[in-house]
């Protein structure tokens, strides 16, 4: 650990001090006297992606390269803050829920336009949320199922989204819901696809006004060519393979950006990517901590650390035939004791994350600590554990189960992740401490997805979640999603919780207190019944020039303050 | 001549049946489908969104009725839609082959500009220093592999060294075709190739040189009193060279392959990478798209090699 620089010595004292830090940069050097300079415009920031965009436009969007790119020219009503990831106005100034949780209303900011001067209305809205509606390639339609008329505008049987109005010459949009859906506002703010189209170009490609509902946008040659932006950069150049090439947008609404020209660059791997960044050709990128002690010592660059809305675990299958013990929650939570996270975390990410202790992570607004398990490693307690529930020690120091077998069992991961492949080597010697033996299997990806899909016999695995900025566990946690494809793959089945997450989503009190206790009912739970064996999130390492002035990357956003960056010659 | 193509043409048909049973299968051999890949981990979009975009893909039909589909549509010159660009397989292989070509074709030339003098060095100074050392190149060349070759290239020259830029076609803001700049940054891969060629063109062609050298009108034209860069030139030379036109379908084979990897090393944005790509993300109509076009290619390269062929030496009657 000493071979660190001081930037991660920083770095893990603020961890140590307050884990929950709200404010998840760590900038080392003098931040403080760079802001006081005056800022210098001009000059071209260059940032990098491993694949090109396969669109940029977002209804049909579906992977983090094509949002990458569009989110610099197609914004949403709202966003989630960068730090908190609570919801708040973007194009829209004002955004109010009704008391019944029906009717969501959105009042735009006065002068909003695009960058070629004609003027932002929610009509773009309105085209945008009808584009969602009649793609075929969009996964988007869900957000709209309890929008009055999204339906009926699908099939055909309407010209527009009736449910869907615009009124105040273009300035308030109405959206009127057939019950309530919590996480609407969020996912409403971008009409469901994330980002709002501008609807005086889209249109004449595809005509929202009509009942055709063979036709759509899903194949307008605008999708690689976006002809205007609402955001801090204007699109100017593709070219496949190379870069995405933009301009700044002088009529931004939060002003015209100091930096001319973005470049996103295109490199194969994250290899690469760290290449060009130790180089220098890149301005600012993310780094994997095993690529911390080599990035951190060069001198041109800065270090930036945050918390992610993400975390590792191992999920274990209570409906296993071959291991019935995984039935019992004892035996899970055997399993959580037996594991030495802390090591974990010093191997992989050397200490750079947080132990989780539940689903929500703890930069989410929804976490709420109190109460929750803090399960330490602990070999007599994971013993005593297994003992209770029954398990008796067999001559070769392996558990014997109930019904007499020995308690071994596979626990499976994708190949050529480091961190995965790290854990489960972990979880064989730790388990076999507490007399379970593990057999470890490394298999691709694909395979790894396809294997542990719900209704498929599997017993223990490696994964992790990416979690979006509303808390929503539904899809992972609610005993209904079991089908084939669908999240709740340990069979999961806790009624209380079912309740919590169903309250979560459909209110009818949609306040934040209301959701986040509802959260919190379902971590509390989580954390006893341990379908998961939850393992720690890990920070978010960033590096940039030492050039770049007011980068201020957050667990929500790395360009909220895109329009002030500037770089100092 | 004519009626030797067309058979060529012909006998290529079954071929060529068999890449397209054999790209197909291969490409849906291995478990899950592109939607789940795609949307992996994805938890905002439902089981049924889904579907629904699986249907739009033309994913939920049998394979058997996706082969005939791709067959007829490859029947109409229609390579499909990629699945994750939403635009034609066709047009994004197209916008890649001339970058590839880049490479391919400047390796090709600094393979045979370095490889044949080489290879006639070798021979002439047989059991020479000069021939050991030529021998020893070959075999290290061979040896090693060109992604590690590539590998430590970038890492020495270009990110340690700085000597090099680290990969791409030009440097950032810089767009140029014939200059410098592309020039330096062709260097890498084509220096890195080429050495796979470079080390394979001496060996055969020194056998062969031997070989030729002791044949009668060789010492003819010695007696004839021709100096030796004459008879090394137009009667050993051209002799010789005979199997190493043979060869050089195999060469063009390994520069295929080679770039495959060596464009993700150098981050040259070819055809080698996209097929990776969308190989890795089983985006099935590009891989098949590539291959089958690569497979045409390499077809018309064993063709225009057996022209060759006929055309470097006269004595072989084309059958």
């Amino acid at each position: 650990m000493r071979r660190f620089s001081a930037i991660l010595g920083v770095a893990l004292m603020v961890a140590v001090s307050c884990t929950q830090a709200p404010t998840g940069t760590i900038p080392s050097g003098s931040s403080a006297a760079s802001a006081a300079e005056q800022p210098q415009p001009g000059g071209r920031l260059v940032l990098s992606a491993t694949g090109d965009p396969k669109t940029m436009q977002p209804v049909i969007s579906t992977d983090t390269q094509s949002s990458a790119i569009w989110q610099w020219f197609y914004l949403g009503l709202t966003r989630a803050n960068s730090k908190t990831g609570q919801t708040e106005g973007n194009l829209a100034e004002k955004i109010e829920l009704s008391k019944d949780g029906l009717t969501l209303t959105y009042t735009l900011r006065d002068n909003l336009v695009w960058s070629d001067g004609s003027p932002f209305t929610g009509d773009d809205y309105k085209y945008t949320a009808e584009a969602v509606m009649r793609s075929k390639k969009t996964t988007r339609q869900s957000t709209f199922a309890n929008v009055v008329g999204a339906q009926d505008y699908k099939e055909g049987k309407a010209d527009e989204i009736k449910g869907i109005q615009v009124s105040n010459g273009g300035k308030t949009i109405t959206i009127q819901f057939t019950k309530v859906f919590c996480p609407a506002t969020a996912a409403m703010g971008g009409a469901g696809a994330g980002g709002i189209l501008p609807s005086k170009f889209f249109k004449p490609k595809w005509d929202n006004k009509s009942t055709d509902a063979t036709k759509n946008i899903d194949d307008v040659d605008l999708n690689m060519n976006p002809p205007v932006s609402m955001g801090p950069f204007v699109f100017k150049e593709f070219k496949p393979g190379v870069q995405v090439t933009m301009t700044k947008n002088d009529k931004y609404f939060r002003g015209a950006p100091l930096i001319d020209e973005l470049v996103v660059k295109v490199y194969a791997d994250a290899t690469a990517v760290k290449n060009a960044l130790v180089t220098g050709e890149v301005t600012y990128a993310g780094v994997e901590a095993k690529d911390y002690d080599e990035v951190s010592k060069v001198d041109a660059l800065k270090g930036y650390r945050y918390k992610s809305s993400s975390y590792n675990y191992i999920g274990w299958n209570a409906k296993a035939a071959k291991a019935p013990w995984l039935a019992n929650k004892d035996v899970r939570q055997a399993l959580w004791y037996g594991i030495n996270v802390d090591a974990i975390m010093k191997k992989i990410v050397f200490g750079l994350g947080t132990q989780v202790y539940a689903h929500n992570p703890p930069v989410s607004w929804a976490y709420d600590p109190t109460g929750l398990t803090q399960y330490t490693y602990d070999v007599a307690k994971a013993k005593s554990l297994l003992e209770k529930a029954g398990a008796k020690m067999g001559p070769d120091g392996i558990y014997r189960w109930t019904d007499g077998q020995p308690m071994k069992m596979r626990i499976e991961t994708n190949q050529g992740n480091n961190a995965r492949e790290t854990i489960l080597q972990f979880a064989q010697d730790q388990y076999k401490q507490i007399g379970i033996q593990i057999d470890p299997l490394l298999e691709s990806f694909n395979a790894l997805l396809d294997r542990t899909d719900p209704g498929t016999d599997f017993e223990g695995f490696i994964l992790g979640w990416s979690l979006g900025a509303d808390p929503d566990p539904f899809s992972i946690w609610h005993s209904s999603q079991q089908g084939k494809g669908q999240f709740n793959n340990v069979g999961y089945v806790n009624p209380a919780v079912d309740k919590a997450l169903e309250d979560n989503r459909n209110g009818p009190d949609c306040s934040q207190d209301a959701r986040k206790k509802a959260n919190h009912t379902v971590d509390l739970a989580l954390n006893q019944d341990a379908p998961y064996t939850f393992l720690y999130s890990q920070d978010t390492l960033a590096f940039a020039s030492k050039q770049l002035q007011n980068f201020d990357p957050n667990t929500y956003s790395t360009i909220w303050n895109a329009e002030k960056w500037w770089l100092k010659k | 001549m004519g009626r030797f193509v067309a058979r060529r043409l012909v006998q290529a048909i079954p071929t060529f049946f068999g890449v397209l049973v054999l790209t197909f299968l291969l490409s849906r051999l291995s478990p899950s489908d592109p939607v789940q890949l795609m949307l992996a981990g994805n938890t905002e979009v439902t089981s049924e969104d889904r579907e629904g975009l699986r249907r739009a893909l033309g994913l939920d039909q049998p394979l058997p009725v996706q082969f005939f589909v791709w067959v007829w549509q490859l029947a109409h010159l229609d390579f499909g839609q990629s699945i994750y660009y939403h635009r034609p397989a066709l047009q994004l292989i197209l916008e890649r082959i001339p970058n590839s070509l880049q490479i391919s074709l400047a390796a090709l030339v600094v393979t045979v500009a370095v490889g044949v003098p080489l290879g006639v060095v070798a021979a002439l100074r047989r059991g020479r220093a000069e021939d050991h050392f030529i021998r020893v190149f070959s075999v290290a060349g061979h040896a090693i592999p060109q992604f590690w070759l590539g590998l430590i290239f970038v890492l020495t020259l270009a990110v340690q060294l700085r000597w090099f830029p680290i990969g791409s076609m030009n440097a950032v803001g810089v767009d140029c075709g014939l200059c410098w700049d592309r020039f330096v940054h062709l260097l890498g891969p084509v220096l890195v190739i080429s050495i796979a060629g470079i080390a394979n063109l001496p060996r055969i062609l020194r056998t062969e040189v031997l070989e030729v050298i002791s044949q009668d009108y060789v010492r003819t034209a010695r007696s004839k009193g021709l100096g030796e860069p004459m008879v090394v030139a137009v009667h050993v030379l051209r002799n010789a060279l005979i199997p190493v036109v043979t060869s050089f379908g195999t060469i063009l084979l390994v520069f295929f392959s080679g770039s495959l990897i060596i464009e993700r090393v150098f981050n040259w944005p070819g055809l080698g990478r996209l097929t990776f790509e969308a190989a890795v993300s089983k985006d099935y109509p590009v891989v098949q798209a590539s291959v089958v076009i690569s497979s045409v290619l390499l077809i018309l390269s064993y063709l225009l090699r057996d022209i060759a062929y006929a055309w470097v030496d006269p004595r072989i009657k084309v059958r």
